[in-house]
């Protein structure tokens, strides 16, 4: 670390010229303030024994950099992030003032230490870069990152938590877990469906069975008094239940969510759907139910298809029946 | 004729058929009633059935080599030879035997239906559960009758056909060890199993959910 | 149609010891043809020739005016066969045998049948498996029978029978012929057995066909003669076929012949050949003689 000290007044000092070059001291100070980041980000590059970390890819205010071995995914990740951002949160942010997310893996999930190997580590960075940014500095993921969609799919998955973690206090306590942003619909919504269809409490069959009042009671949107009470589902249906108010609500949906912080859950649902709770219940149920699995029976088609092997089969046995 | 071919053929297998038909009924039956309490662990019960699923496709598997290897035993025991006296043009004796064959099948399909309409009528399931008796039914019965017609043909090859498909069959596989040795990461033998199984290959029926109670 | 039979230029390779080589022969229709050899000489092997199990390197095989193995279903339609094995459903009764039978022969004479299981005393409930060999043979020649063919082809159909059952079955099958004037193509390596009912004969050997004539002629013209004073004779241009001679004490030869006939004598009286003895052959010791002709001639 002495060396790395030594390092950086050296930089320090022989920079230090330019602020004398530079027109207005706030430019200055931003000036220093990014070196210090720099500085940091390349002690902690050297730290972590990798001093390749490059900057990949710089767009619409973000910034990703990646380790040596997963530069070319890091781009096409901030493409599909950048999408995906979209989507969810539109043009919302987690700070005005930037934020950053670390993402580093050393082969921590093979069946055996991968002993000196090289970590793979991608930063994605908002900008502006600033003081506050670093309070939102967020710890490091364990997840595998070297392909463009599991590094693009973490990224949502840890920028979601930042969201969140600037959301409202009830939404927080509501949804209790991250939102599911990791995973295709595909792979969020069939838990969900499984979950839905075999709760085993009174309200939840009623709900299944299209009681939308019990699934906002399931679903802890809404106190009931009554019989039959019982069962409430685990928290990553609420997950599910808020993406999709954010889907159906579309572009500007978290920016109205956000702005009916201060009222309860089932408010701030309904203004980032721009729907009735009721709808909005109905509209999740019904995109549970449609994931259903149909491959249990074969279609005319395929009927069609098993009958042509059949009738080749039995062709093919009077071919091989040549016993004389 | 056709009815001469099946009353031998009953009364070569009508054993194995009777016991496979009965097998057939248990099936649906024991995997809805094993584990059922009720709504109270429907998740855990739906993995379960997803356990037992693979027991459908297995008992088509038995019963088509039961039936087909039955079918054929006694010809060759005899080399065949009461076949080739009899007059008609082997194509049509091998079709009797054949159809006679898809005549013994149906007992064990219908008997398996029956258990699936025992086994999901006798149930009282939570609304969003669905069950699929017929159509477990109509693709095992399409299973069976791919599988059958495979186990047919080979029970029904002479000793010098069977001996070209092995020879096949290994020049094959040199075949594939040598691309291997060559290009690795190159598996004929998982290409040739994915034709089989993925539409419209012969195999695909065996695909999907062999689930009788199911979301 | 004059021929019930007809093999010409039959090529076989069984094996690279053993072929059929150049095979030809015919049966007249109405005949009771006895197709007579040794074992192991490719009798069984011809008739599964004849008979489509086999599929043979050259030559051309008709049966009933059909050709083999294009118009074969139609010549089994028309033919009774009794293969050298047992070759039934043995899982099954006897009354099952005979319903699976008759499904594939319309001309199936049910009446005889039952007859037939009665002569025979075959029980209509025993299992196939469960027959002795006696037993067997007579379901057989029963299924064969009863579907009234116009040809009949036996291999070694009473090989390992007892007398009694022989002569029921050998009944039954004479009743047939008589009645319906089927022709027959029987193969055996017991002579005397042939004898009794044949009345052409076909001798095989080693693949090939020595001789084929009516029984008569070869019954009759079969003979064993001493001769003194023949060794100085040349038997080529003889009007008979020599077989076999030997040199006895002295002067005396004894000569086995076929084609005799008595106004031969004159033949070795111009020669000055005295004639001590002329001697029938039985059908056995011609068939023996025949066959040590051939072989030598083949060696």
């Amino acid at each position: 670390m002495s060396s790395l000290r030594a390092l950086a007044t050296v930089l320090l000092v022989s920079l230090a010229g330019k602020p004398v070059l530079a027109q207005d001291s706030l430019k200055w100070r931003d000036s220093v303030v990014r070196l210090g980041l720099a500085v940091r980000a390349l002690a902690e590059s050297l730290r972590t024994g990798d001093s390749t970390v490059v900057e990949v890819s710089r767009r619409h205010g973000m910034v990703v950099r990646a380790s040596r071995s997963i530069q070319a995914a890091g781009d096409l990740a901030l493409e599909r992030f950048l999408e995906a951002k979209r989507h969810w949160f539109g043009t919302a942010l987690p700070s005005e003032g930037g934020f950053r997310i670390l993402l580093r893996f050393s082969g921590e999930y093979s069946t055996r230490r991968d002993e000196g190997r090289v970590p793979e580590v991608l930063e994605l960075a908002g900008m502006p870069d600033s003081v506050e940014a670093t309070r939102v500095l967020r710890g490091v993921s364990r997840r595998q990152i070297g392909n463009a969609d599991s590094a693009s799919s973490v990224l949502l998955f840890e920028f979601g938590k930042l969201m969140l973690a600037k959301s409202s206090v009830e939404l927080q306590k509501w949804l209790r877990d991250p939102l599911p942003l990791s995973l295709s619909e595909r792979e969020r919504k069939l838990p969900v469906l499984y979950a839905f269809v075999t709760g085993a409490g009174g309200s939840q069959r009623k709900c299944v069975a299209g009681s939308l009042m019990d699934c906002a009671y399931v679903l802890g949107l809404r106190q009931m008094v009554g019989a039959d009470l019982g069962g409430s589902y685990p928290e990553f249906l609420r997950g599910d239940l808020l993406l999709t108010a954010l889907e159906a609500g579309g572009e500007g949906a978290w920016e109205r969510l956000r702005l009916a912080a201060t009222k309860p859950v089932t408010d701030q649902l309904t203004a980032a759907a721009a729907l009735p709770i009721d709808s909005l219940l109905a509209q999740w149920r019904a995109s549970l139910l449609v994931l259903r699995p149909t491959d249990h029976s074969l279609t005319a088609q395929q009927a069609i298809v098993t009958a042509f092997w059949a009738i080749t089969l039995m062709a093919g046995a009077i071919g091989v029946s040549r016993w004389a | 004729m056709l009815k001469a071919v099946i009353r031998i053929q009953w009364k070569a297998c009508w054993h194995i058929v009777v016991a496979l038909a009965l097998a057939g009924m248990a099936l649906p039956i024991v995997s809805v009633r094993l584990g059922w309490r009720g709504a109270a662990n429907l998740a855990f019960y739906l993995s379960q059935l997803q356990l037992w699923g693979l027991f459908y496709p297995g008992l088509a598997l038995i019963v088509a080599i039961a039936l087909a290897t039955a079918t054929w035993a006694s010809d060759r025991r005899g080399h065949h030879i009461y076949a080739l006296l009899l007059p008609l043009p082997r194509w049509r004796y091998v079709l009797l035997r054949y159809l006679a064959g898809l005549a013994l099948i149906v007992p064990i399909i219908l008997s398996l239906w029956l258990g699936t309409v025992i086994a999901t009528t006798t149930l009282n399931l939570p609304p969003g559960i669905r069950v699929f008796p017929h159509a477990i039914t109509l693709k095992f019965a399409l299973t069976l009758l791919v599988l059958f017609g495979f186990a047919f043909a080979a029970a029904s090859a002479s000793s010098r056909m069977l001996g070209y498909a092995l020879r096949g069959f290994g020049l094959f596989l040199a075949i594939h060890i040598g691309v291997l040795l060559l290009r690795p990461g190159t598996n004929l033998i998982a290409s040739l199993v994915g034709i089989l199984i993925t539409w419209p290959g012969p195999l695909a029926p065996l695909g999907g959910r062999w689930m009788l109670i199911d979301v | 149609m004059s021929t019930a039979i007809e093999v010409k230029g039959l090529h076989y390779r069984a094996s690279p010891e053993f072929a059929i080589e150049d095979l030809t022969l015919t049966v007249p229709a109405g005949a009771l043809y006895g197709f007579l050899g040794p074992n192991g000489c490719g009798k069984t092997t011809t008739i599964r020739l004849l008979l489509g199990l086999l599929r043979r390197d050259a030559g051309r095989v008709r049966l009933l005016g059909h050709a083999v193995p294009e118009e074969l279903p139609a010549a089994l339609a028309r033919t009774g066969v009794i293969p050298d094995r047992p070759h039934l459903h043995r899982y099954l009764t006897i009354a099952e045998s005979l319903a699976f039978h008759r499904a594939f022969y319309p001309e199936w004479d049910a009446g005889w049948a039952s007859e037939l299981l009665g002569e025979f005393r075959l029980l209509p409930h025993q299992r196939l498996a469960r027959l002795s060999k006696g037993e067997q043979a007579k379901l057989m020649m029963l299924l064969a029978l009863c579907q009234r063919p116009e040809l009949l082809v036996l291999d070694e159909p009473m090989d390992g029978l007892d007398p009694v059952v022989r002569r029921d079955v050998l009944s039954a099958l004479l009743d047939y012929v008589s009645s319906r004037g089927a022709t027959v193509f029987v193969s055996s390596h017991l002579v005397h057995e042939l004898e009794r009912f044949c009345d052409w004969i076909g001798v095989m050997d080693r693949g090939r066909l020595v001789v084929e004539l009516p029984m008569g002629d070869f019954r009759s013209g079969n003979k064993r003669i001493r001769l003194a004073g023949a060794a100085a004779l040349e038997p080529l241009e003889a009007p008979f076929t020599l077989l076999a001679r030997e040199r006895d004490a002295g002067a005396v030869e004894t000569w086995v012949v076929r084609g005799w006939r008595p106004e031969m004598t004159g033949w070795f009286e111009r020669d000055g050949v005295a004639l001590r003895e002329v001697v029938d052959l039985d059908l056995e010791d011609g068939f023996v003689e025949l066959l040590r002709a051939f072989r030598a001639r083949e060696s």
